[in-house]
């Protein structure tokens, strides 16, 4: 068999209320954020970043990763979002556009960024390799996933995290996504808020340590047909992450790698992207 | 998996700051120390500590937003150096943007009662715009590490293209002086009332300011083979994170420490060999000054005979911008063999540690030279830029 790329070695989806999700294939109950993630870690963060944070955890535990006390300079993430950290957005603007320049809170400036959340992730992972935060929007997903599999192709890192997160802000966030959105009133709109941990890993490190492999990447083609803004049924989510959860339960649906029966590699040329390719067993 | 080529050819370079649009009006400000910085009047920053940034002026075209316009003309002056074809089918984007759409969020919510979508907030949009306009359609991506994003486009466009994704990549970033990022700064008591000053002992912040940078990168191989104009290297590149605190650089600089000799470990460069650094060089207290041990620490013996200096002091800092704008400016400063001086570095403060260029531009008979690029979230990346006689 062709060397792998990388390997997807852990995975959390949040949240499991959606329809088109079954929720006994890779799906995970989010938890309260404070049973994940320390409270003081959450103390103040806009809601996208709780969510990163908890995905990150999990998506580590799922991989049977302990946490680690030491800056990790091996391990780095990627984050995948449409919108970033709209809530802390939203209510930096307002003061600033109702009560002027010079009432701006210096809080909220830095925990509005798109890259908050993976700094968040980095401190409470001890993650000291790339960090990257990409905002491609509803190819936000698959661009941080093949992201990390081209950082581990290229040594950049043996392991990246892998979060894709946006969390509707309850007074614009519909205007925000756009023709992205759904109706307020659609019951679908929880597809929105989904988010997703990965964990992607060098095929060496995750033999060395005995991890449970759930997928292999073996090739990833790419080339771009715009718009990267309309939306294919069943991924309503504005990053993407539908997608990609999509084609990781064909995967699960197959049976894991160490069955007896090999599986044929599989072509991920969602509708949404035609010119993106993962060829992945 | 085969041998990964790092040899990665730029032939193409494409500018637009305060000191000018193109490359040659960059290196002419840089080289005579201009300062452009003036009053903000683009937007109302009354009740700000300062008043002070670094703006473009004008813009021709009328494009969806200031940072398309940006990015366009960054983006096409790069394409016509590289004497793109018209077959770009397999040429990528990958850009950098820190603070692209802010300006329609403000826009709609200065109109209460309306409820309509507001466009222009996502920042991938300008991807698209600038992908389709000029017909690229290999691989893309919009990056957003803060002020290193620029940096870390390139380190992206150069793994796309070490793994056979594409066979050039367009890699920069563009960013608008929007009253966002400056109200922001300005809030955290991070712009200095007088312009900034980077190494100066009395140095008190950044001056923000705007503008695109954009590099053609190609297999060094197929560069040749088309007959492009080789303008130099992009030897090693690297990426990691402090881990440290949101927006406060680690005082050791660990984390910039590992990307500054990851990125020479790629090239197979030692610090001897470095011949100066641009350095990321804000202008505020904490990063200066991490900055320095960093560097200290990842040259070694070899520090104070390094070169630094630091472009902010003449363009502003350009954000999601800043790390391409500053590899055209290292790599222009290798091909014409002159470092251009920290504009506005009087009293040095870490004299002795390095070589900081004051005063008048240092010629340099250097090969190899670093940049590094710092930003909010601990995000560290080093570009390691070569001669074209090296290739």
């Amino acid at each position: 068999m062709t060397q792998p790329l990388a390997q997807l070695t852990g995975l959390a989806v949040s949240p499991v209320s959606s329809s088109w999700l079954a929720p006994d294939l890779l799906a995970l109950e989010e938890p309260p954020p404070h049973e994940v993630v320390p409270s003081e870690r959450l103390r103040r963060l806009d809601p996208a970043s709780v969510s990163a944070l908890v995905l990150a955890q999990l998506a580590m535990r799922s991989a049977g990763l302990p946490e680690s006390q030491q800056v990790d300079p091996r391990a780095g993430l990627v984050v995948g979002t449409a919108l970033g950290c709209q809530t802390t957005t939203l209510r930096y603007a307002e003061r600033l556009v109702h009560k002027g320049a010079g009432a701006t809170n210096p809080i909220d400036f830095p925990d509005s960024i798109d890259g908050a959340p993976a700094a968040h992730i980095a401190m409470l992972l001890r993650l000291g390799g790339p960090s990257i935060t990409l905002v491609s929007g509803a190819a936000s997903a698959l661009t941080a996933f093949a992201t990390a599999v081209h950082l581990v192709a290229c040594g950049r890192a043996e392991r990246l995290v892998v979060v894709v997160v946006d969390r509707f802000d309850a007074k614009l966030g519909t205007r925000l996504a756009g023709d992205q959105a759904r109706e307020p009133n659609d019951p679908t709109r929880a597809c929105a808020e989904l988010g997703l941990g990965l964990l992607v890993e060098s095929p060496q490190s995750a033999a060395q340590r005995g991890a449970k492999v759930m997928a292999s990447v073996l090739e990833t083609t790419w080339h771009s047909q715009p718009p990267h803004q309309s939306q294919s049924e069943g991924s309503r989510d504005l990053a993407g992450a539908g997608t990609l959860v999509n084609y990781l339960q064909l995967l699960a649906e197959a049976g894991s790698p160490e069955s007896a029966a090999p599986r044929p590699a599989r072509e991920l040329l969602p509708p949404l992207f035609p010119g993106f390719g993962l060829r992945v067993v | 998996m085969p041998a990964l080529d790092t040899s990665i050819a730029i032939t193409g370079m494409g500018a637009v700051t305060a000191l000018g649009h193109g490359v040659a009006a960059l290196l002419s400000g840089l080289e005579q120390g201009a300062r452009p910085f003036g009053p903000v009047t683009r937007f109302d920053v009354t009740g700000c500590r300062a008043n002070w940034a670094a703006d473009c002026g004008p813009l021709v075209d009328e494009l969806p937003t200031r940072t398309v316009a940006l990015g366009l003309i960054a983006l096409r002056e790069a394409l016509a150096q590289a004497g793109a074809p018209e077959d770009r089918r397999r040429w990528g984007l990958v850009m950098g943007s820190a603070a692209a759409g802010t300006p329609a969020l403000e826009a709609a919510l200065a109109q209460p009662g309306v409820t309509t979508p507001i466009t222009g907030f996502a920042k991938y949009p300008m991807l698209e715009y600038l992908a389709t306009r000029e017909r690229l359609g290999g691989p893309r991506a919009m990056v957003n590490t803060a002020c290193s994003s620029g940096a870390v486009s390139m380190a992206i466009a150069m793994d796309w293209l070490r793994l056979g994704l594409a066979d050039a990549v367009v890699a920069g970033g563009a960013d608008e002086l929007t009253r966002y990022t400056y109200t922001g700064f300005a809030s955290l008591r991070a712009v200095d009332e007088q312009g900034c000053r980077p190494f100066d002992r009395a140095r008190r912040g950044m001056t923000v300011g705007e503008g695109a940078g954009c590099l053609v990168l190609e297999r060094l191989d197929d560069a040749r083979r088309r007959g492009a104009q080789l303008l130099g290297l992009l030897a090693g590149t690297a990426m990691a994170c402090d881990a440290h605190h949101l927006t406060a650089p680690d005082p050791e600089g660990a984390g910039a420490v590992r990307a500054i000799t990851s990125a020479m470990r790629m090239a197979g460069v030692s610090a001897e060999q470095i011949g100066f650094v641009n350095a990321h060089g804000t202008g505020t207290p904490l990063n200066d000054a991490a900055e320095v041990t960093a560097l200290v620490a990842a040259l070694g013996a070899a520090a104070p005979r390094t070169l630094v200096h630091s472009v902010k002091a003449s363009t502003g800092h350009c954000m999601g911008a800043a790390g391409a704008l500053e590899a055209i400016v290292t790599l222009e400063s290798l091909r014409r063999g002159r470092v251009p001086a920290t504009a506005a570095l009087e009293d040095v403060e870490f004299a002795g540690l390095l070589d900081f260029v004051q005063g008048e531009p240092r010629s340099t008979t250097a090969r190899f030279a670093l940049s590094t690029s710092f930003g909010f979230g601990g995000n560290d990346a080093c570009l390691l830029l070569a001669h074209p006689e090296v290739a």
